[in-house]
């Protein structure tokens, strides 16, 4: 309100208890030629703007002027002329100081009046840019909300994506409004144009009218203004009856008693009516029998007219079958022409088909029938060769006689032949039967051979033996000798065997009698003691070297190296103690 | 019913093909190109024979040998059992007029065939017909075209199968009358 002052002093009073402006005020625009309303308003605004300056002015002049009075008063008794004229002087220069003083206040004034418009336009600037910041702050108290409320800022960019997007639509069509709006008003300026030309056309209508017209005419317009006046007085009525229902609802809408009332008035009014509608139903009601007089009647009437409105149907009815037929033929017919000539172009078209197919395959199928032609022709060529050799192979057959007597020939030496071969088969049979006796003869005489010889050779051992058994008596008589020569060698022996026997006897008691000699020797004893001893110590040697051997491994690696590891050992002491000496 | 085979015999380029086109109702008689023929090519066709009384009809077994010698190992095979031989030959070579004869030789003397079972004919192509003496005496010739005179080797042809008709009827009878004895 503080920023607009000039258009609240002027425009609207301040009306505080009032509910409602009158709406003359508020629709019609100033100037669109209804005085009235202005007029009508005018005196209250005037009467609240002049009541509001005076209560404002006065008690300024008033406190200016008493501070004065109550100066003036108690000074000097005797007032003469040099007296007043000092008065006059005083008074003189206290005006022409308060004028400075003014005047000094009013430069003070200007002054500040230019600082004012200065730093108006500089608040105007800084309270733009607070609202910029504001809006900035607002944006900004918003984010950390959202981010309090934990949603992510890819959903906030999202987010202002979308509004960006829907605030330069929204730019669009606040564009397109613009547009819309400028467009219109240019179609309004024009509408505007024309109706001022309108005017001066009928105007110059008017003008070249006769005068009695004119005279009508102006007469009309006349009247015209007038019923404008008159509407606009009714207006004026109107919008203060209205006012003054308002006024009298807002009381009402207090009051509950008087609003029942008024519900009830309405209650009355539509019962009102209703008695009103009954009555005149009542007025017009009728006796019943005319009633049903006249019902037959209009019975009567309905049903003639259905009557003739069934026949005009049947009639239709019929009608329409009759065309529905003439129209199935019709279409039958047409589907038959359709039919052929679809037939005969499916038919024409596959022939062309056909004929394309033909023409398109026919190098290759040309190749193929050539190809085919000729391989034809290659086995027609063998086919008669075949024939003529086997015409030529057919020159050489005899007749059907000399061919039956060749059979006939055939079947003869056939015959023999297998009279020969049955032959042949048993003489072959009586053949292996021989060889096999022929073997078996083969093998006695081998016996027989070995038998021959065996007795070959005891013929000739007999014979040998034979000549042997003649010379008997040189035979004895070598055994004779023989006989004697052994008998000899035999006392010979019994001699020798006597005298061994002597000479064993002799040693044996020998040997006794040393034996008891050793026997009775404690050495002998001791010595076969030992002799024990020894064989058992010996044995234990034997038993103990193959434990050893069983048991020995082979350990001259091993001992290279430790031997090896010893001698190391002992360089690295040596150096030890060699350097732990040389240190102390 | 008859059934004959009938050989086309001859030096190649002779028109053996062509007339038997001609003979058997071929349709591509003249227009395509020449192609030797490779062995030999069987028409079969039906025609009506006059046998003195009526005519009666004939199937003739017509048998477009080759005259290439590569196959003259075939030769047997055309000659078997053949009941009428037409030897073809160019009417301006010599040399196709001497090769007349062997094929006479070959093809009706060699095969028991009579004379007048044979029919000797003397292509002239596109040049004017020339009258020529049959290289063979009791074969009968015919001299012209199929462009020219067809008609006239029609009735040449036709008479020739007239005469083989009557060979055939009589063989026929011979065999009847074996049979019946």
């Amino acid at each position: 309100m503080s920023g607009r002052p000039g258009s609240a002093m002027r425009g609207r009073p301040p009306t505080g208890s009032f509910g409602r402006p009158p709406s003359s005020m508020r629709a019609g625009p100033p100037g669109t030629g209804r005085p009235g309303t202005r007029s009508g308003q005018a005196p209250v605004g005037n009467s609240v703007f002049g009541s509001g300056i005076k209560v404002a002015d006065r008690p300024m002049t008033q406190q200016g002027l008493g501070g004065m009075k109550t100066a003036s008063k108690g000074q000097r008794q005797i007032q003469d002329r040099t007296f007043w004229v000092g008065e006059v002087r005083s008074k003189c220069t206290e005006i022409s100081a308060e004028i400075r003083k003014i005047e000094s206040k009013i430069v003070q004034h200007q002054e500040e009046n230019n600082t004012f418009l200065m730093f108006e336009k500089r608040a105007e600037t800084l309270a733009a840019e607070i609202a910029e910041i504001q809006g900035e702050l607002h944006d900004y108290n918003m984010l950390v909300d959202r981010i309090n409320m934990n949603q992510e800022i890819s959903d906030m960019v999202e987010d202002l994506d979308a509004i960006k997007v829907r605030n330069d639509q929204e730019a669009d069509s606040l564009e397109r409004i613009f547009e819309h709006k400028e467009t219109k008003e240019k179609q309004i300026a024009e509408l505007e144009k024309e109706i001022h030309r309108q005017q001066a056309l009928t105007e110059n209508r008017v003008q070249d009218m006769k005068p009695e017209m004119q005279e009508k005419y102006s007469k009309l317009k006349q009247d015209s203004f007038q019923t404008l006046d008159k509407l606009g007085k009714l207006q004026e009525i109107l919008e203060g009856l209205n006012g003054k229902q308002q006024s009298l609802e807002l009381e009402m809408q207090s009051d509950i008693i008087k609003q029942d009332a008024v519900k009830l008035y309405e209650k009355l009014n539509e019962l009102n009516q209703k008695e009103e509608q009954l009555l005149e139903e009542e007025r017009t009601r009728v006796s019943p029998e005319e009633e049903q007089r006249q019902l037959l009647a209009s019975v009567k009437s309905h049903n003639q007219e259905i009557s003739t409105m069934d026949r005009q149907n049947k009639e239709l009815e019929e009608k329409i079958k009759v065309m529905q037929e003439e129209l199935q033929q019709l279409q039958s017919e047409l589907e038959d022409q359709q039919s052929e000539t679809t037939d005969k172009f499916r038919q024409l078209q596959k022939r062309e088909q056909t004929i394309d197919e033909f023409t398109k395959a026919f190098d290759d199928t040309k190749q193929q029938e050539m190809q085919q032609q000729n391989n034809v022709e290659e086995s027609i060529v063998v086919l008669l060769e075949q024939i003529s050799k086997m015409l030529e192979y057919g020159e050489h057959v005899p007749s059907s006689d000399k061919m039956r007597a060749l059979k006939d020939d055939l079947q003869f030496k056939e015959d023999e032949l297998q009279k020969a071969e049955s032959t042949s088969t048993s003489l072959a049979g009586h053949s292996s039967q021989l060889q096999q006796e022929l073997a078996k003869v083969e093998s006695l005489e081998s016996n027989i051979d070995s038998e021959k010889i065996a007795l070959a050779n005891d013929i000739q051992r007999m014979e040998s033996e034979i000549e042997e058994y003649g010379k008997i008596d040189e035979m004895r008589d070598r055994i004779e000798k023989r006989k004697t020569d052994l008998d000899v060698e035999k006392e010979d022996l019994e001699k020798r065997k006597v005298k061994s026997y002597n000479l064993v006897q002799k040693v044996t008691t020998n040997y006794e009698d040393l034996n008891r000699n050793l026997e009775e020797n404690d050495a002998f004893a001791r010595l076969q003691n030992l002799e024990k001893r020894w064989q058992s110590l010996e044995q234990n040697n034997f038993s103990l070297k193959e434990y050893i051997a069983s048991n020995s491994v082979d350990c001259e690696l091993l001992k290279g190296e430790v031997m090896k590891n010893v001698s190391e050992t002992n360089r690295l002491l040596q150096d030890l103690y060699t350097k732990s000496s040389l240190l102390t | 019913m008859f059934k004959a085979k009938v050989v086309v015999v001859g030096s190649p380029e002779s028109g053996k093909s062509v007339l038997s086109n001609f003979l058997g109702d071929q349709t591509d008689i003249s227009q395509s190109r020449y192609h030797p023929t490779v062995g030999v090519r069987v028409l079969e066709f039906e025609t009506p024979v006059d046998n003195g009384r009526t005519f009666t009809n004939m199937d003739i077994e017509l048998w477009d040998c080759s005259g290439n010698e590569n196959y003259e190992g075939c030769w047997p095979a055309m000659a078997y059992k053949a009941d009428g031989v037409v030897i073809a030959c160019d009417a301006y070579k010599s040399s196709d007029l001497q090769a007349v004869e062997n094929l006479y030789s070959y093809f009706v003397a060699n095969r028991g065939l009579k004379p007048t079972q044979c029919l000797i004919y003397a292509s002239c192509k596109n040049k004017e017909a020339k009258t020529l003496k049959s290289p063979v005496a009791s074969v009968p010739i015919m001299i012209g075209s199929t462009d020219k005179n067809s008609e006239d080797l029609r009735d040449a042809f036709k008479k020739f199968l007239q005469r083989i008709y009557g060979k055939l009827a009589d063989s026929r009878d011979k065999e009847e009358l074996q049979m019946m004895s």
